[in-house]
């Protein structure tokens, strides 16, 4: 059998943006997932930058953290047969999970934006490359408020956990080969 | 003949850490012309120079970092009382300045500060050698590097 290396995923240019719901669109439908209903192959950076909301060099993580909702069923056991268990599936629920720098020093910052906006939905792209290739995933969450300010001659860090309103569409592969995934349940290759 | 090298971010950092040893020299009453931003081939005391980084990984704040440790030199004449007697001036301002020193994105921290001596052939000196930690790089979703040829940030993602 032939020695096959793994596939590695590593995030070396990544980007996530946030940019609030406008539900007085053109348009509007709460199905959207980005803003004027694009999905993880159509969304552009240009659909979220209107306020210059899209952060990089201040995150140290970002990530899609998928929460199994599945619960099990057990029956005990009988004179004539063993306990069993059994699996009732569930969908999964998601967090977008964000470790970053503070930023209460900048008047535009991500610190701001959390804190002015808690509990604002919003719509969020998470990219891997640079924002603009796939990987990426786009959905809707609820903002909440950052930390602010920590203990003195540290370089402070903080971190949020956003939840994803619905499940997430995500962008799968590379530029030129990706499957679509979204979060109707849809899966289309190479999509426009 | 070749130009001159981009600058990189040990560059910024040598700078930084400089103009803090201008500062500290100038607490003892010498002038600027006494602080050497490389080390100096036959260095005459008083002086000080910032001496050649090692770069090691770490973490600051849990965030996986890449940082440039540089030895930071107050050389005195080890034969004249009056230069012995400033050697407390000088680890006080020394750790003030250096501690304060304007390295970006962060700020460095001092992990040791203590006596030593160079040896000069011969010449009776006496040193205290800050153990700077400048931290360079952080592992964020922004590719960054040492050098500016590439993976420089774009301005407009902060």
């Amino acid at each position: 059998m032939p020695v096959m290396e793994p596939t590695i995923l590593k995030v070396t240019d990544g980007l996530v943006a946030l940019t609030l719901v406008d539900k007085a669109a053109s348009g509007y439908s709460p199905a959207w997932q980005a803003p004027g209903g694009k999905t993880a192959a159509t969304a552009t950076l240009a659909d979220f930058t209107a306020a210059n909301q899209q952060w990089s060099a201040q995150i140290t993580s970002g990530k899609l953290t998928p929460s199994k909702q599945s619960n099990r069923s057990d029956r005990p056991a009988t004179f004539c047969s063993p306990a069993s268990s059994s699996v009732n599936p569930a969908q999964s629920t998601y967090a977008l999970d964000l470790s970053f720098f503070q930023d209460a020093h900048v008047r535009d910052g991500l610190s701001a934006f959390l804190f002015e906006n808690d509990t604002l939905e919003a719509y969020f792209l998470l990219a891997g490359n640079a924002g603009t290739a796939p990987p990426r995933a786009v959905g809707r969450v609820n903002l909440v408020a950052g930390g602010f300010l920590g203990e003195p001659q540290a370089n402070l860090t903080d971190s949020v956990s956003l939840d994803v309103i619905r499940k997430p569409d995500v962008l799968f592969g590379s530029t030129g080969s990706t499957r679509l995934v979204t979060g109707a349940g849809t899966a289309t290759n190479n999509p426009a | 003949m070749t130009g001159p090298a981009p600058r990189t971010k040990l560059d910024d950092t040598r700078d930084a850490l400089h103009a803090a040893l201008v500062r500290t020299l100038a607490a003892a009453g010498w002038g600027p012309e006494r602080a050497h931003r490389m080390p100096p081939r036959q260095p005459v005391a008083p002086c000080g120079w910032v001496d050649a980084f090692t770069l090691s990984q770490g973490h600051t704040e849990e965030v996986p970092m890449t940082a440039a440790t540089v030895p930071v030199v107050l050389l005195v004449d080890g034969a004249s009382p009056d230069q012995v007697a400033r050697l407390d001036v000088l680890m006080a301002h020394g750790w003030v300045e250096l501690t304060a020193a304007a390295t970006k994105p962060f700020g460095p921290a001092i992990l040791t500060a203590g006596p030593d001596t160079i040896d000069l052939g011969g010449a009776e000196t006496r040193a205290v050698v800050f153990q700077v930690q400048v931290p360079l790089m952080v592992r964020t979703l922004c590719h960054s590097t040492l050098t500016p040829s590439d993976g420089a940030p774009s301005p407009d993602v902060p």
